[in-house]
């Protein structure tokens, strides 16, 4: 296991790969068929602000204050970006199927759409201690949101983030995670993790110090801290795509790759829930 | 039928000799007897004059088996002197403030409702009376005018369980409390209303001080911590009560010794009110340290005596070790955790179960092998902490001789447990057959489950004595430190408390103090056992604004209470820790031996530092009460803080004497001149579970038409025979006469 990501070069050096020139050639095409449909395009936009108004936020008082939500952050995009704010949801089901079998943790069976959580009011936050967010975009966080997210590490909250490599050049989900994160305490900015923290050995012991590197740039694995609690962990290593276990994935990298990234993700868990 | 025999609607009609089955038989025979004397009657008899005669005879046997049945009117007759309306007076310390006109309480009690007061005659003059006057404890006054008062503590819970002993058997009108409503003794609420409902008579309370008292600022509430650590801040919180001083200043001064600490100055803004004011003590030597907080302003106060008040903080070098035991990784654990960490006063090791194949994480250990089985590996290991959390955890998980060590680690040890709730601990626990199942403060049932809805924790009136949440004065503060608290899910009501066990929050469901509790404590052995069924508590941090520390000042508070007392191999405490000069003080103290075991023939230096008189010397004597060896009682007379010094004669293992001390403070001004407001809502508590009235002193003239005689046994059935009389024999024998004459008239024989 190494902490760069130099498995993976062609992904730093700004190639393309082949899912994401499928993509965006679908994407072309998609943009080429919305283009002959422009006379339908007000309908479109008022029933797609009709589907936002309607999306309801859960109460996640549904949750039983005993079981472990793994609630995904809505946050807004800066610009476009290949994978939106819910990028993955059966990556997710995949890994917390995972984290069930492996640990005693009562682990929510909530929907992936119940345990989405945005901040349009500053309360709505405070739902659940664990966030996760993850895209390959570039982002800015909203005021409100900043200041949502300070009391949130306040009370106790803890936030992780992962970027989703596939298709980018330049790292722009992990820069704009860490200059957002980082301005969210002034003077406070988000460093690298220390190879003994205990994130990488609560429970399996990751002896490098560092996520397992299915795809990234190479930057290593970054923490903010407040006092000595580590209230945030960033990885751009892509685990949330490694929990896919996709064929590609094994292909690329091997069958471990899955393992190795569901035993990261169950670390990241417990200590969320146990510092 | 009534208007002929003159009886009134009130009035019922009954036979009380022959029934009516037997009188009908008479009716027959006389038929009979009539109809043979229609044949049997001779001579030349006009038909018609026969006719008569025989009508004459069978009119006079229907009467007389009338009279034999004995026809009597019966009324319910009231027979006021035979119920009893029992007055119990007042006569404490607090009786005695003159704010009645320049009378005293008392005097002015006397004046309205004492022996030969004109309203009290009316209630005499109906009623067989008999009084009590009660401050400390009940007694029957057989000389009414001769009521004094007294300066001793008023106990409510007492004084009732006197009169309902007193008065047993008794057909009681009612019960009239003469009493301005503040028990200074046995102050649980639940245990009064109990008590006055025993008597089973009707309490008619009578509100003996000023409905609008004078104007006053005063030291309502002093919260610090028991322990604090040296050299680290601890924060004080001080209410300051005001009445009738909107817009004045006050100033509010903090001393250690004569040394001012901080001084500050609060503004009131309402009428009533209670206003916080947080202090900041940071002391620097280990030991006990004792504070004066004062209240003053320019303006003039109807009650100086209750402007200071004292208190003590234990300042420790040694951290208190808490272990903690999760049955799996969950938000608890974290915040819990959490709430401990950076508070010198603590060290925290825990240990969590991370799979079902006891695989562990262990945190604030300090050696690679601690902990490494989730358990101390011995007794000696576990007795080494103060406290054990054990949360959401099977006992299954346990082994017996794990579960034996808990508790004697309690009973022996005098260690803290708590035993924080979860669907783990409750729904198929099997705690209830296990050793601890003696140690908890109540009785596990097969299973549990918990309500499905969240709803408010609340603490009792203990919890809020205890200022389980900070400090609060539902009297003064519309709004308590728990009402920004969210509600809570997973809460496992506690139906089953054993006797002897505390309730310290219940769940709000609106039943007042009926609602369940939630969270319990008692004493076991030398140490307490607590249960929390909450099974999450942390929403109480996570979903409150991040400056507000109800949640950690809750666990700490809660820790500390229960490792108060003897959780050493040599402990002494002093009860009460407050008491006013005269007050008896009664110093405990246990001594164990190496095994924890108690040693009753292990030899004390037992001393004492007094405020005036430097140290003296005592001479302790063993001790009768479970969890101790020895004791003293003292009755202080000079106001000030008294320390407690206590030390082994014989050594210990590394050839030392233990030493243990403790710390009372005796006050100038009783509880009883400090508490001056009228405690309108006990009385009128007490009159509505025992069907009376509330009145003030002013209106207790009303009380004669407010009580009723007790139905059913003062009632007298009046009788009124209808038979017996000279009417009913006059005609029997007229009618008689008439037939005879008629026979003799007419020649018939």
């Amino acid at each position: 296991m190494t902490k760069t990501g130099d498995h993976f070069p062609e992904s730093s050096r700004g190639d393309l790969s082949r899912r994401a020139f499928l993509r965006r050639g679908v994407g072309g095409l998609v943009g080429l068929g919305a283009l002959t449909s422009l006379p339908l395009l007000p309908a479109a936009v008022r029933a797609a602000r009709s589907k936002d108004a309607s999306s309801s936020f859960p109460d996640m008082d549904a949750f039983d204050y005993d079981e472990f939500v793994f609630s995904r952050f809505q946050y807004t995009l800066g610009e476009t970006g290949d994978n939106p704010w819910d990028y993955g949801p059966d990556c997710d089901e995949k890994f917390l199927a995972y984290l069930r079998k492996a640990t005693g943790i009562r682990v929510s069976e909530k929907s992936f759409d119940e345990r989405v959580v945005r901040v349009t009011e500053k309360e709505k936050m405070f739902k659940s201690p664990f966030l996760f967010m993850t895209g390959n975009a570039n982002f800015r966080l909203a005021p409100i949101e900043r200041e949502a997210f300070a009391e949130f590490f306040r009370r106790g909250g803890f936030l992780y983030g992962d970027d989703c490599v596939v298709g980018t050049t330049d790292n722009r989900f992990f820069l704009a995670f860490v200059r957002e994160v980082s301005a969210i305490f002034p003077g406070c900015e988000m460093k690298p993790v220390e190879a003994d923290n205990a994130i990488y050995h609560c429970f399996y012991d990751f002896p490098d110090g560092h996520s397992p590197v299915y795809q990234g740039a190479g930057y290593p694995d970054m923490g903010l801290f407040i006092e000595d609690r580590m209230v945030s962990f960033l990885t751009c290593t892509d685990q949330h795509c490694a929990w896919r276990g996709s064929a590609r994935s094994v292909r690329m990298v091997g069958k471990w790759i899955q393992e190795a990234a569901f035993k990261m993700g169950v670390n990241i868990v417990i200590y969320a829930l146990t510092h | 039928m009534n208007w002929l025999l003159n009886i009134s609607p009130d009035e019922v009609l009954v036979f009380k000799g022959l029934t009516w089955g037997s009188a009908l038989l008479a009716i027959a025979g006389i038929v009979a007897l009539v109809a043979l004397l229609w044949l049997l009657q001779t001579g030349k008899p006009r038909r018609r004059l026969k006719g008569l005669t025989l009508f004459l005879r069978f009119a006079a046997g229907v009467l007389i088996v009338l009279a034999l049945m004995e026809p009597t009117v019966r009324r319910k007759d009231v027979l006021p002197q035979q119920s009893f309306l029992a007055h119990a007076y007042d006569v404490s310390g607090s009786m005695s403030i003159e704010d009645q006109a320049d009378k005293s309480r008392l005097a002015a009690v006397l004046t309205t409702a004492g022996p030969g007061a004109a309203d009290r005659q009316e209630l005499d003059d109906q009623y067989r009376h008999v009084d009590f006057v009660f401050d400390d404890a009940l007694h029957a006054q057989s000389n009414a005018r001769a009521v004094e008062g007294s300066e001793n503590a008023t106990d409510l819970l007492g004084a009732f369980r006197g009169v309902q002993l007193q008065t047993k058997g008794f057909p009681m009108a009612g019960v009239i409390l003469l009493s301005d409503g503040n028990p200074t003794l046995n102050e649980d609420r639940k245990k009064i209303l109990e008590a006055a409902r025993e008597i089973q008579a009707p309490v008619y309370t009578v509100g003996c001080a000023p409905r609008d008292p004078g104007a006053d600022f005063w030291i309502d509430q002093v919260s610090c911590p028991a322990e604090a650590a040296r050299n680290v801040d601890s924060a004080v919180r001080v209410l300051v009560g005001v009445r009738g001083r909107q817009g004045h200043t006050a100033r509010v001064e903090l001393r250690e010794g004569e040394r001012v600490v901080e001084t500050r100055t609060v503004r009131a803004e309402r009428e009533m009110q209670a206003l916080p004011v947080d202090f900041v003590i940071r002391p620097m030597t280990e030991g006990v340290h004792y504070y004066n907080v004062r209240v003053s302003s320019d303006a003039h106060e109807s009650y100086p005596w209750n402007n200071e008040e004292d208190f003590f903080v234990n300042v420790v070098s040694q951290k208190r070790q808490i272990l903690y035991i999760e049955g799996y990784p969950r938000y608890e654990y974290r915040f819990l955790r959490a709430a401990f960490e950076g508070d010198e006063r603590f060290q925290v090791k825990s240990v969590v179960y991370v799979t079902q194949a006891k695989h562990t994480y262990r945190q604030g250990v300090e050696r690679r092998d601690e902990l490494v089985e989730g358990f101390p590996e011995d007794e000696n290991e576990l007795f080494g902490y103060d406290a054990v959390v054990i949360g959401d955890i099977a006992a299954a998980r346990f082994t017996t001789r794990q579960l034996e060590m808990l508790h004697e680690f309690v009973r022996s040890r005098g260690g803290a447990l708590l035993f924080l709730g979860g669907k783990d601990t409750f729904a198929a626990s099997g705690f209830g057959d296990s050793p601890l199942a003696g140690v908890l403060p109540f009785r596990f049932a097969a299973s549990y489950e918990s309500i499905d809805r969240a709803l408010p924790v609340v603490p009792t009136r203990l919890g809020i004595e205890r200022s389980m949440f900070g400090p609060y004065n539902p009297q003064l503060d519309s709004t308590s430190p728990w009402a920004i608290l969210p509600p809570l899910k997973g809460l496992y009501p506690l139906h089953d408390l054993k006797p002897g066990a505390q309730a310290l929050c219940a769940i709000d469901m609106g039943e007042g103090d009926a609602n369940p509790a939630v969270v319990a404590y008692q004493r076991y052995g030398r140490g307490t056992s607590l249960i929390c069924g909450i099974s999450a508590t942390w929403p109480w941090k996570f979903r409150t604004p991040s400056d507000n520390v109800s949640y950690e000042a809750f666990w700490k508070e809660m820790i500390l209470v229960l490792m108060q007392g003897g959780n050493r191999k040599l402990t002494v405490d002093a009860w009460p820790r407050k008491v006013t000069v005269g007050d008896e003080v009664k110093i405990r103290g246990s001594v164990a031996n190496a095994q924890f075991q108690l040693d009753p023939t292990a030899r004390v230096d037992l001393r004492m530092e007094t405020p005036t008189s430097g140290t003296i010397s005592l001479e302790p004597r063993a001790s009768s009460e479970e969890g101790y060896t020895f004791e003293k009682v003292l009755t202080p007379s000079v106001p000030g803080v008294y320390k407690i010094l206590v030390r082994t004669v014989e050594t210990d293992e590394q050839g030392k004497p233990c030493e243990s001390e403790a710390v009372f403070i005796v006050r100038r001004v009783a509880p009883e001149l400090r508490e001056v407001r009228l405690n309108e809502s006990l009385l009128r508590e007490i009159a509505a579970v025992t069907g009376g009235d509330y009145v003030h002193l002013s209106d207790y003239g009303q009380l004669k038409d407010l009580i009723e005689p007790r139905a059913g046994t003062l009632f007298r059935m009046k009788e009124r025979p209808l038979w017996d009389k000279g009417l009913v024999l006059a005609s029997i024998l007229g009618l008689l006469l008439i037939e005879w004459l008629t026979r003799r008239l007419g020649g018939l024989a």
